[in-house]
């Protein structure tokens, strides 16, 4: 099931370089370039774990996004509705409908068609003006 | 929605908590997307920034396309440093807020109820005691690939990285369903994990119909790449269904049911459907079509040696490498285009890994003049399906699997 090493390492380093070499001329993030894993067996015991979450305090940006940040952010970062394309109102109104009636977001009635709103105004800016 | 006002509670003390230590993992991604890490995906019409942020427990850094509940994407170049991925870049997707982050490994059970002769409880020690099975695996998201989707679709706008491939090991879930015996009559068998909805709703599960669950490659994994799962990738089992897409590849399980008819709850009837139609494809629009659970992955390939947007100086010789996967089949063949696909030259393949599994591909693709190049990579798997040139279209977002394009530029 493994290849040989030789051929793994050799092929990590050139590729290691290669991508040192084309991220150095893009100028984007360089992470920095590693080994390939090599997996093995699982020897060992099952250890506990406990973990923390980075925290998101971030609130959709004014003006008018009170509605948004109350009915949103129980459940979900501002990012899942920021980095959507650009959607046609049906397609809020659905994705609105989607979160009330499919995943009981706790949204009243009569906030919809102001969610609606405050989400096509957001949304404006956002696709190719992004 | 009872249950939303004491999640957010916690997540409020927890918050203040952080605070308190100074472990500001909110503020560091603030900080990510006002300089330095963001990274900038390539999908038509954006938004396409997104902060690279290594502040997630047990990963480096991740393309963060949502904190809460994490979404975590894989950068591209990790692909192309070999074909597995390694546990700390490995990519991230939780449904539901209330997600795991304590376990204890002692307190720890795993049931199987149902249709079943003997119910089990069965303890992690109990399961590293069975008999092992190994496999690698690719593991991607049905909707790995969304934001290329044209007409763009709404939800989780992943890039290519919302996949990764591991060498998984643990017990056949065959096995475990034979301890426990299914009675007859069984139908499916359905699988729950730790995570919780905030609302009073379904809880994620997903179900196999009866004959694939106990077909034998389907396995409970306490392993990934030889070390015990990340938290945010399932620990301590996870369900490895290979060939199929990973919704079906339950994290933190820890319920196996037995069911004597089809599972009819909210995340195998409605949700991660796909068109019945040849590669889930209808007309850009279209809503009202037959639906069915999405299944088997299939054939793609993605060009990782170089970046879409490069430019490349001339030499006789362009080297273009990357990984293919051949679906619930194997790689039979890559081939590589210069030429925007009028022209193909056969790829060399890397070792075989098994028919789940990446595999890489190198080739070299001769150079005449400068100017724009269109790169292609289309793979072929064993049973003689080729990756279409044409995207497919449907209203979720999920399978898509053509041929995908890095244009460079010569210089």
């Amino acid at each position: 099931m493994s290849p040989s090493p030789e051929a793994r390492a050799t092929r990590a380093g050139a590729s290691a370089v290669l991508i040192a070499l084309l991220l150095a001329g893009c100028g984007g993030a360089a992470p920095e370039a590693q080994e390939a894993p090599q997996p093995t067996a699982f020897a060992g015991a099952l250890a506990s774990r406990t973990i923390s979450l980075p925290t998101d305090e971030a609130q959709f940006p004014e003006p008018a996004a009170a509605l948004l940040n109350r009915n949103c952010l129980s459940c979900h970062s501002t990012t899942m509705v920021l980095y959507q394309p650009r959607l046609t109102e049906a397609q809020w109104q659905a994705t609105v409908a989607k979160m009330r009636d499919a995943y009981k977001a706790p949204i009243a009635e009569g906030d919809v068609a102001g969610i609606v709103r405050e989400l096509m105004a957001l949304n404006a800016g956002g696709g190719a003006g992004h | 929605m009872d249950r939303l006002d004491p999640i957010l509670a916690r997540t409020i003390a927890r918050r203040r908590l952080l605070a308190l230590a100074g472990l500001a993992g909110g503020g560091a991604l603030a900080g990510a997307s006002a300089g330095g890490n963001v990274v900038r995906l390539l999908m038509n019409g954006g938004p396409a920034e997104r902060p690279m942020a290594p502040v997630f427990p047990e990963k480096q850094a991740m393309i963060v396309q949502r904190v809460r509940p994490p979404l975590l994407e894989t950068p591209m170049a990790v692909f192309d440093r070999g074909v597995f991925t390694p546990n700390d870049q490995f990519y991230v997707r939780w449904h539901w807020g209330d997600i795991p982050l304590d376990v204890d490994v002692a307190a720890f059970r795993l049931n199987v109820r149902g249709a079943v002769e003997r119910p089990l409880s069965l303890s992690l020690a109990e399961i590293l005691r069975l008999p092992r099975v190994s496999l690698a695996a690719v593991n991607q998201c049905s909707g790995n690939s969304r934001a290329f989707f044209e007409p763009r679709v709404p939800g989780a706008q992943w890039s290519h990285g919302a996949m990764g491939n591991a060498v998984w090991e643990g017990v056949s879930l065959k096995a475990i369903l034979d301890q426990a015996g299914i009675r007859a009559g069984a139908a499916a068998v359905r699988f729950g994990g730790l995570d919780r909805p905030l609302t009073d709703v379904d809880p994620y599960r997903k179900s196999l119909a009866i004959d694939h669950a106990r077909a034998g490659e389907a396995m409970v994994a306490f392993a990934m790449n030889g070390e015990q799962l990340p938290m945010l990738n399932g620990f301590p089992l996870r369900l490895v269904v290979p060939g199929h897409y990973s919704t079906y590849w339950m994290k933190a399980l820890n319920e196996i049911e037995v069911l004597t008819a089809p599972d009819e709850g909210y995340w195998m009837a409605r949700a991660y459907k796909i068109p019945t139609t040849p590669g889930a494809n209808v007309a850009p629009g279209a809503h009202d079509f037959p639906t069915t659970p999405i299944n088997s992955m299939v054939a793609r390939s993605w060009i990782t040696n170089v970046s879409d947007g490069a430019t490349l100086p001339l030499q006789p010789w362009l080297p273009v490498g990357g990984i293919a996967m051949g679906g619930d089949k194997g790689v039979a063949k890559v081939e590589v285009s210069g030429s925007g696909g009028a022209t193909w030259t056969e790829a060399r393949l890397g070792p075989d890994e098994g028919r789940y599994s990446f595999r890489r591909f190198d080739a070299d693709i001769p150079l005449a003049t400068g100017g724009p190049l269109a790169l292609m990579s289309r793979c072929t798997d064993s049973a003689g399906r080729v990756q279409p040139m044409t995207p497919n279209w449907n209203p979720g977002g999920y399978m898509r699997a053509c041929v995908e394009t890095t244009h460079v530029t010569i210089a």
